[in-house]
This record gives structure tokens, sequence and C-alpha cells, in this order.
């Protein structure tokens, strides 16, 4: 239970900070028009607010589980459930794969639409990358089984 | 694969919530051994073979023509 409660303190705080790290960026500082900086009170505000909700939320839920022990037996149990695990990893693998198709084919609409040639290439990188993380996990799991 | 477990639970006048807890699964786990759906894995195999006190080819029915 200790470790739950320092896991959600973490994104908590960095969240809040963010959170006031982009108040006083917006507010106090002035002078921020110029372009390159337009953008970063913004990113520190969602991401800042992205952080805080996960550890208010993991904190809450901590504070409950703290009162009712047996909720988080239960719930360590369905987490650690080999039924529970199986039909997760399946119904990812399905994700994955539906994945992998519907990115090539907008891979190939992007090359047919003449979309910008920088944004075809990043997004054909990060599909071989994904592509080529797989098949390091394959080879991994292949020694290891 | 067909298996004893519900008939052997029921013997031992434990219901599946109180199984799953002993075994540390879920209770759908349990539910879905004894319908067939699942398989469990070895593990879980030798420990509800364990706890029953049996082989675990007592429990799970193995039939060469289902696979």
């Amino acid at each position: 239970m200790k470790k739950r409660r320092n896991q959600g303190w973490v994104p908590f705080l960095l969240g809040l900070a963010l959170l006031l790290g982009a108040w006083l960026l917006l507010k106090l500082i002035p002078g921020l028009d110029a372009e390159h900086w337009r953008v970063v009170p913004f990113l520190a505000l969602g991401v800042g607010c992205g952080l805080f909700g996960s550890g208010a939320g993991e904190l809450l839920a901590a504070q409950a589980m703290k009162k009712h022990p047996e909720l988080q037996k239960q719930q360590e149990i369905n987490q650690k459930d080999e039924r529970n695990v199986a039909l997760g990893n399946a119904a990812k693998a399905r994700g994955y794969d539906l994945m992998t198709f519907a990115f090539g084919a907008m891979l190939l609409f992007s090359a047919l639409m003449e979309a910008d040639l920088l944004l075809t290439l990043v997004m054909v990188a990060v599909y071989l990358f994904i592509q080529f993380y797989t098949l390091w996990w394959r080879f991994k799991l292949e020694k290891e089984m | 694969m067909k298996n004893r477990l519900e008939e052997l639970r029921k013997a031992r006048g434990i219901t599946q919530e109180e199984l799953a807890a002993l075994l540390e699964v879920s209770r759908q786990t349990i539910s879905s051994l004894e319908k067939g759906r699942y398989n469990p894995s070895i593990l879980l195999a030798f420990k509800i073979a364990r706890y029953f006190g049996q082989s675990i080819e007592d429990i799970f029915l193995y039939e060469e023509d289902a696979q």
C-alpha cells in the first residue's frame, strides 16, 4: 500500500508544479508573445492537468483501499489473475493487428494525397519503429521460452 | 477441455468465490474453468490438483478429438 501511495504523490506534485508554472508563465511574465514561447504555458497546462488528475486519482484510490484492505486484496488478485492477463493480452494483440493495418492504410493515403513529405516520413519512421520493436520482442521471447 | 471442477467443488461444499480466494484467482476464472471455456495454465492446474488432493489428469479430462 505504501508503494501505491508513493506512486501517486509523484505525478500529483509534478502536475501541481506544472500547473503553477503555467499560471506563472501566463500571468506574471510579460512579453510571452514570441512565437516559440507561446505554446509552452499551454503545453505545461495540458501535461500538468493530466499528471495532477492521474496522481489525485491514485491517491484517492490508495486512501479508499486503506480503509478496505479486502478490496485491495481483491484488486491485486484481479490484476494478477491469469485469465484476466490472457484476455488483456489477446485484446491487445487484436488491437495491434488492426493498428498495423490502419497505420499502413493511413501511410498509403498520406502518400496518395501528397501530404507534407516530412510528416509522411515521420509516420513511416514511427511505423517501422513499432514493427522492429515487435520483431525485437519476438527474438527476445524466442530466447526466453 | 472438460473437467470435474464443479463436481469436486460442490463435494467440498464451497462456493466459487471461496475457491477463487483459496487459489488466488478471480471468481470469473473459476466460472470459466467449470464451464470448460478456459483452460488453466499448468501452474493453476497444479494448484487446483493439490487443493483437491488429486492428480491433474483426474480433474482435467483430455480428449484428443476435442483438440
